[in-house]
């Protein structure tokens, strides 16, 4: 018998013997695309992070009984935390039950899906924030792609990561500060709104 | 909702940010990771502070374009994902 708990409505179904499977509908299933797009923050591996969210799935589905309903994708992110953190230690080939099916995926796919042919390049800022971000060393990068990439808050990017919601949030700042400076070498942005403040004035 | 109670105590004016308060909250604020008491008062800095007004301009103009160079995913992998959820009964029991 599960125990999930509900916000809205009262216990139903779901505590019922499928109930397992009816939070799993309500609550995984909608976060399939963050996992997979964290998931390919954290391995940088088309072929991990595919790896990575179906046993993030399993796990989830495992455990559905004890969760409470609240934050679905906070307890999704510290789960698939700690499952990347068990593959490191043991590495398991794979996970896939279609491995035939898996290698023609990987065959007709590129290894890497933050390859430079997937990146939308629009006007001249994003070419350069593109190599801001790529001189980023690898820990500021992480944060920088959970959050403003893959649109996680602070405390979602926390979770992922496994640090201090601060620690986020100092990495963060400081990683935009450099891509700032990085891009005002470059006379881009900084240099633009320097312009615009020197005919504004302003500073308090 | 993290940086509004630690900058309060030490705002010299509780009903007015200077500059280097600002500069401490600015992110956080252009991502809505303070509360609304702190929010309003960097907005209305904001109103009246060119050069911070610049500096939230420049930080929302890198964000955007941080999500426009965000890579796409493949969506028969995402389509593979949810197609093992679907099966996820028959997979994890």
């Amino acid at each position: 018998m599960t125990t999930v708990g509900s916000m809205d409505q009262p216990p139903d179904s779901r505590f019922e013997p499928d109930g397992g499977r009816a939070a799993f509908d309500l609550y995984v299933k909608p976060e399939i695309d963050v996992l997979y797009r964290v998931a390919l923050s954290l391995t940088r591996s088309q072929h991990d992070a595919e790896d990575l969210v179906q046993d993030t799935l399993l796990r989830a589905y495992r455990s559905i009984g004890r969760f409470d309903g609240r934050f679905p994708r906070a307890w999704l992110l510290t789960i698939m935390r700690n499952a990347n953190m068990n593959r490191h230690r043991r590495r398991r080939p794979t996970l896939l039950r279609d491995e035939a099916a898996a290698h023609d995926r990987l065959a007709e796919t590129p290894a890497d899906a933050a390859g430079p042919e997937d990146i939308v390049v629009d006007g001249s800022l994003d070419p350069a924030v593109k190599a801001a971000f790529s001189a980023l060393p690898d820990r500021l990068q992480s944060v920088v792609t959970l959050v403003d990439l893959d649109g996680l808050s602070y405390k979602e990017a926390a979770d992922a990561l496994g640090t201090p919601v601060g620690t986020v949030m100092s990495r963060l700042h400081r990683a935009r500060k450099r891509m700032r400076e990085h891009l005002a070498k470059a006379g881009i942005l900084d240099a633009r709104h320097r312009s615009d403040a020197t005919e504004t004035g302003g500073g308090q | 909702m993290i940086l509004g109670s630690t900058f309060r105590r030490k705002a010299p004016n509780a009903d007015m940010y200077k500059c280097r308060h600002v500069a401490r909250v600015l992110q956080a604020y252009v991502d809505g990771e303070v509360d609304d008491t702190t929010a309003r008062k960097v907005s209305v800095h904001l109103e009246s502070c060119r050069r911070c007004g610049f500096e939230a301009g420049a930080y929302r103009e890198l964000i955007a374009s941080l999500g426009r160079i965000r890579p796409s995913v493949d969506p028969e992998t995402v389509e593979n994902l949810r197609r093992f959820a679907d099966r996820i009964d028959e997979i994890g029991d």
